[in-house]
């Protein structure tokens, strides 16, 4: 009999990853054509849009639309690399490869399979926004070496994304429900603050945004980008780590629930 | 519901937070050719997310009805042959587009005020440029017997051409080569004629002109998509 | 002697719903143990409970020697699971299914791919190895699982229904399988409500019904102490039926009568001297199917 060596949480974390790697390796287009997304948005908007639009003022800081709008792009890319994966696919794996029955049978607990999902999340997040961040700053939109910071803020906005998505897709019980992800996912794209500066809204509003996870990336991005960085930001990092550790807690005892019965 | 998520809420609020939101960062309208902002992008969405649903409308929602679901099958054993599934399923997608376009005109109305009776042909345009973009697309995944590129289509051909039509920008803003693609596809004619209408400068020739395109693509579709009904249906 | 499932008094409820009704299993290690019954009758709560993914609401159940409760991940790494349904992952290929399932089990990339050209070998699968899981047979799914399930070399399977659904080849192949497993000192624990499965497969089994362990020993021994060596199944003509005092049982069901009697033959043949003329009749040797009926007094439903 083969003695084995019981499987590490970190093992067991980076084989749910790998699941999905595998799966990506031969849908690679699909991955590409998420990356290309935002930019589609950044060239008829951003591009498109900024003869009409003069600069805008950023902390003070006056800057050009296009190099306005590249930054909340960058976020967007990683809320665009999560949301899928987290709702639509998990939902397909949980209910109809259940695919999670069959892991939970192996040494995977459920936070292994959570955490795994989230993680491959943040991989694809990162993947993302690295390869428009290298874009960006070859056309000359990225003003400060904080810049670089921009890739752990995307990791958080796809850890962030990922476990409300998952949380969310717990609840779905047919796929029309997904008409009203769809809606929610545009209305986190284009009401948070990508396309124009959070002060157009009226106050209630502002609370509103202030509430949902992808306004805190753009702001953090934003600020990364053209180097405003300030004490201030802090806020909105703790903004996503709080969504991040409620939102995963929860997706988790969310699936004991429906998993372990 | 899902009609009035995704063909009402979902185009209402994309106006409303651009119209707004950019509109406010707008410095010369009169660039864009319109009174403001959202005299540009209210009918763009208009007619530019007819064309997104319409996509839509091709792919999925007709991969289940023609494969997944019975309820085509179930029609060609009636009188009714392939062809007239073939029609149908464009008509009611049609008069469904053009209802919740209506919809979306009388919240765009509330908003840029009364724009004269041509505005009510508006609903009608975008009905069309929607099945002009579902009809093409139909006549392919009608030959489908999975969805396996059905994701491909959605993000490098349907998405591209919403955003790159002309629905949030001026065409002609945009590279040369990317305003001489789109201007070879529906979205483009159905959005330049629906904001004509709504801004009150409708000439009768370029409007004869934006309908011919969208009529051909529609019955163009149309024709090629009969092999696919006639596989899917009556083998 | 070492026992690889032991339970006491184990329990699982849903709300009011009782499934598992204090059962005690004790399974030795390296038999082949079955547990027999209908639909709801509490076996897959039951194999639920001894993988480690269902909680017992009350009761105790250690399985291969340590506590189910505290000890899931160390168990499950000892586990090879065969779920009712394949739960295969159908956009994987099959090699790539049991790679990934080697996987989560800690393997390294070349000891998984060591296995899974052996397993694949086993499942007799080794030419579909790079197809897609959807274009597989029923038959060639079950066998996938059941390679997928031994990834870990397990000390114990569990197999929910493994043939439900499969034509006889399929059937026999998979038998053919499960026997190899068994020689090479396997345990396992299945569930089945074929009645020719157990007496195929199982070394000793208990019959479950209603959450409740209605009898239990070997396949032989339980027919032997539930009902007669042979049975006579009668078809009679309209409106004829058989009663008085006769030196074997009789039960009436729908459509024709049994007779459990050790001689078949003797029994037909009193029958015959009573003046009754069956439209119909065969003598066979009694199965556990006949032991569920004389235990619970009606037919299995599937």
């Amino acid at each position: 009999m083969m003695t084995q060596a019981l499987v590490t949480n970190r093992q067991a974390v980076r084989s749910v990853v790998e699941r999905n790697i595998i799966f990506f390796k031969r849908d690679w287009i699909i991955l590409v054509a998420g990356f290309l997304e935002p930019l589609f948005w950044l060239i008829a908007i951003g591009t498109g849009l900024s003869s009409f639009i003069g600069d805008i003022d950023v902390d003070g800081k006056l800057i050009g639309y296009t190099a306005f709008v590249v930054p909340g792009l960058i976020a967007s890319s990683a809320l665009n690399a999560a949301a899928f994966d987290s709702t639509f696919n998990f939902f397909y794996k949980l209910h109809y490869l259940k695919i999670y029955d069959a892991m939970i049978t192996t040494p995977l607990s459920i936070t292994n399979v959570v955490l795994g999902e989230v993680a491959w999340s943040v991989l694809r997040s990162t993947m993302y926004s690295s390869a428009f961040l290298v874009l960006a700053t070859a056309f000359g939109f990225i003003e400060s070496w904080w810049g670089l910071l921009i890739i752990p803020v995307s990791a958080l906005i796809g850890f962030a994304i990922s476990a409300v998505g998952i949380f969310s897709t717990t609840f779905v019980r047919t796929w029309n429900d997904f008409d009203y992800f769809g809606l929610a996912i545009q209305l986190l794209f284009i009401g948070s603050a990508t396309f124009y500066p959070i002060t157009v809204y009226p106050e209630w509003v502002r609370w509103i945004v202030q509430l949902t996870p992808l306004y805190h990336g753009v702001a953090l991005c934003r600020s990364l980008a053209l180097g405003t960085i300030a004490v201030d930001d802090l806020w909105h990092i703790g903004a996503l780590l709080a969504t991040m550790t409620i939102f995963g807690l929860w997706a988790r005892a969310r699936l004991e629930d429906k998993l372990l019965h | 519901m899902s009609i009035v998520l995704s063909g009402f809420l979902n185009p209402v609020f994309t106006m409303l937070t651009l119209g707004w939101g950019v509109g406010s960062l707008v410095d010369d309208p009169a660039a864009l050719g319109t009174e403001d902002y959202v005299h540009f992008v209210g009918p763009g969405v208009l007619a530019g997310s007819a064309m997104l649903q319409g996509g839509f409308y091709s792919l999925w929602q007709a991969l289940g009805a023609l494969r997944w679901e019975g309820m085509y099958k179930n029609a060609v054993r009636t009188p009714a042959s392939y062809i007239d599934v073939l029609t149908g399923r464009l008509v009611w997608g049609f008069l469904r587009l053009t209802f919740s376009s209506f919809a979306f005109l009388v919240v765009l109305l509330l908003v840029i005020g009364w724009s004269g009776w041509a505005a009510l042909l508006a609903p009608f345009v975008a009905g069309l440029t929607g099945m002009a973009t579902a009809s093409p697309i139909l006549a392919y995944s009608s030959a489908q017997e999975n969805d396996k590129a059905f994701p491909i289509i959605s993000r490098l051909i349907v998405t591209p051409l919403f955003v790159f039509s002309g629905t949030f920008t001026p065409v002609d803003s945009m590279p040369d080569f990317i305003a001489g693609i789109v201007k070879a596809f529906p979205g483009y004619h159905g959005i330049e004629l629906a904001r004509d209408l709504l801004n009150e400068r409708a000439a009768l020739g370029p409007s004869l002109g934006h309908l011919a395109v969208l009529l051909v693509w529609i019955v163009g579709g149309w024709i090629l998509a009969r092999a696919g009904f006639r596989k899917a249906l009556t083998s | 002697m070492e026992l690889a499932v032991e339970a006491r008094a184990l329990s699982k409820r849903f709300g009011d719903f009782v499934a598992v009704d204090g059962i005690d299993l004790e399974i030795r290690s390296g038999e082949t143990f079955a547990l027999l019954g209908p639909n709801g009758a509490g076996k897959t709560s039951t194999m639920r409970m001894v993988s480690t993914v269902s909680p017992p609401t009350s009761g105790s159940l250690n399985v291969l020697g340590m506590d189910a409760s505290g000890y899931g991940r160390q168990i499950r790494s000892q586990l090879g699971v065969v779920p009712q349904e394949d739960q295969l992952d159908s956009e994987l290929s099959v090699r790539e299914n049991l790679m990934i399932h080697a996987r989560y089990f800690g393997q390294s990339w070349s000891d998984a791919g060591r296995r899974a050209e052996d397993l694949l070998e086993f499942a007799q699968l080794t030419d579909r190895s790079k197809a897609r899981v959807e274009t597989l047979s029923g038959g060639m799914k079950r066998r996938l699982t059941i390679a997928r399930a031994l990834v870990n070399e397990p000390q114990l399977v569990l197999l929910d229904e493994p043939t439900t659904g499969l034509d006889p080849q399929a059937r026999q192949l998979l038998w053919d399988r499960l026997y190899e497993l068994k020689e090479r000192g396997v345990t396992q624990l299945l569930t089945t409500h074929y009645m020719d499965e157990a007496e195929q497969l199982a070394d000793r089994l208990v019959v479950m019904d209603g959450g409740k362990i209605i009898a239990s020993g070997s396949p032989t021994s339980l027919i032997e102490e539930s009902t007669s060596a042979e049975v006579v199944e009668l078809r009679l003509p309209e409106g004829v039926t058989i009663d008085g005092d006769l030196p074997f049982q009789v039960e009436t069901l729908r459509n024709k009568v049994l007779l459990y009697a050790d001689d078949g033959r003797a029994a037909l043949s009193h029958i015959q001297e009573l003046g009754i003329e069956p439209t119909g009749s065969l003598i066979r040797r009694s199965t556990l199917e006949d032991v569920f009926l004389a235990l619970t007094g009606r037919q299995l439903v599937d």
